[in-house]
């Protein structure tokens, strides 16, 4: 739980002008396994106006899906925001667990918008704006992409990989997580992993700033069929784009069922407003690389998940059904091997 | 024993999709109901095959590696020597869980070690036979244990895919 008046004593730490600070209407929302989120409404007088802020509370949680740092998420929020790319704005990042018991940071919370990848899907108004929200989160994905990561004040702990390596340095990644995890043996990822080494990708077209967890799912929208933030950004990296790319089609976030990408588009046309957006070109079989390993990422933190829970560290619902889906991700990486 | 540990399970899951869930008013809270109850599901799915389930799959697994075995010796040794000694284990004809489930770890074990051997040499130029035939029944065991149960996911993203390949299996 996340006690209203420490938050109350907290914003007043970092708004020393404020008075009559108050906190109201903290509330746990669903999603985001990595990272709790808590909503409440803040408001202050200062300089003789009522401020009022909804704001949003990431705060580390007792056990995850997946040891990110909080700080690269929110480096990165604020280091994108001001070129175009549409994040909440960040406020505050806490290292010091005294205040809420373990760290976190405060962010803008955006309003009037959905998150939910099942009422993208299936609600009426927003199949009727599922157009427009194709190309929206295309044009972001190319924004995103199009960013000089030298420009920005990223500050990630790995340098870029080079090129050709951007392949290399995800299966690396990953097959560490899965060598820390797995508390079974896992035949079809570990095969897959020996795929993926005798499979590598063509080199990056160019090194780009990769979310790495860019998919329906992970975004505010509203019935006008507009992207308003993109969350998530825990895992980005300096990378291949087509990382992303491969990401967003991978079957798990094809949320209506069928073949369209992340429930919303036809792969052909995703991959033509990419190209168009970005001058970069779809390959098909560094994309069949980066799908792969897509699955196999989503495995490996499902599977972090799951220990979690099997060892106590959490009772969270989430980590244990996640862990009773990995067999549907196998199926979907030996479909893609053609094993 | 009435009612019995599925009736139980299914007991609780519609008690707490109904009368518990009625009186859960924020949407975490709602989304976590959600959540357990469909984990309930899941678990359900797999109680009452579980037994049978593990007994098949030793079953298959062991006559894979036996015979794996021979034609691996020259590739890893190792691997031959482990592959016989796990099969030389006496089983103790137990029915439990916990037992057969630990047969089973070490079995996929050693058909997670047989199955690097096989995409290793694959990779290298070609597989021969038998390993070819013995790879090919060797992905089919693993594809028949990953379509089983339920998740959540048949229900989303998975929903077409697992119709389609539950249609074929009837």
């Amino acid at each position: 739980m996340v006690q209203p008046d420490r938050v109350a004593e907290y914003l007043r730490s970092k708004l020393p002008h404020a008075t009559g600070l108050t906190v109201d209407n903290v509330h746990r929302i669903p999603g985001g396994a990595s990272r709790e989120t808590w909503g409440l409404d803040a408001s202050w007088r200062e300089d003789g106006a009522t401020v009022t802020r909804p704001l949003v509370i990431r705060r580390d949680p007792p056990a995850s899906l997946l040891d990110t740092d909080r700080d690269v998420e929110f480096r990165v929020m604020a280091a994108v925001r001001p070129h175009g790319v549409p994040v909440p704005e960040t406020l505050w990042l806490e290292e010091d667990p005294a205040w809420l018991d373990r760290p976190f940071f405060v962010m803008e919370r955006v309003l009037g918008c959905e998150a939910s990848a099942q009422k993208l899907a299936y609600e009426p108004r927003f199949v009727a704006v599922h157009a427009a929200l194709a190309q929206s989160f295309t044009d972001v994905l190319a924004r995103i992409h199009s960013l000089d990561p030298e420009e920005l004040d990223l500050g990630f702990p790995e340098p870029a990989p080079a090129a050709d390596r951007c392949g290399l340095a995800e299966i690396e990644k990953w097959e560490a997580v899965l060598d820390r995890e797995a508390m079974d043996p896992q035949p079809v990822l570990r095969a897959a992993f020996r795929w993926m080494r005798s499979n590598l990708p063509v080199p990056a077209q160019r090194i780009v700033l990769v979310h790495a967890d860019y998919r329906t799912g992970n975004f505010l929208y509203n019935e006008q069929g507009e992207i308003r933030a993109f969350l998530d950004w825990e895992m980005a990296h300096l990378g291949d784009p087509l990382e992303d790319v491969a990401w967003a089609c991978i079957r798990p976030w094809r949320w209506a069922g069928d073949e369209r990408i992340g429930g919303l588009m036809p792969r052909a046309d995703f991959y033509r407003m990419y190209e168009d957006a970005t001058g970069l070109k779809i390959d098909e079989q560094a994309i069949l690389f980066w799908e792969v390993l897509g699955n196999v990422k989503l495995a490996a933190i499902f599977l972090t998940g799951a220990r979690s829970f099997a060892e106590g560290r959490t009772s969270s619902m989430t980590m244990a059904m996640v862990g009773r889906s990995v067999n549907r991700l196998e199926l979907e990486v030996m479909d893609l091997m053609g094993v | 024993m009435r009612p019995d540990p599925i009736e139980v399970l299914r007991g609780m899951q519609k008690a707490l999709a109904a009368e518990i869930g009625a009186e859960v008013r924020s949407p975490f809270g709602q989304d976590a109901l959600g959540m357990a109850t469909a984990l309930l599901e899941s678990t359900i799915a797999d109680l009452d095959g579980a037994v049978e389930n593990l007994v098949r799959d030793n079953e298959t697994i062991a006559a894979l590696l036996e015979r794996a075995a021979s034609p691996v010796e020259a590739r890893d040794r190792s691997l031959a020597t482990d592959i016989r000694s796990a099969l030389a284990q006496p089983e103790d004809g137990s029915l439990r869980v916990a037992p057969l489930a630990a047969r089973n770890r070490v079995l996929r074990g050693l058909l997670e070690r047989l199955l690097i051997v096989l995409e290793d040499e694959g990779a290298a130029g070609g597989l021969p036979d038998p390993l070819a035939s013995l790879r090919g029944d060797v992905y089919a065991h693993l594809r028949e244990v990953a379509a089983r149960g339920w998740s959540f996911w048949d229900l989303l993203s998975f929903r077409e895919r697992m119709a389609r390949l539950r249609a074929d299996a009837t």
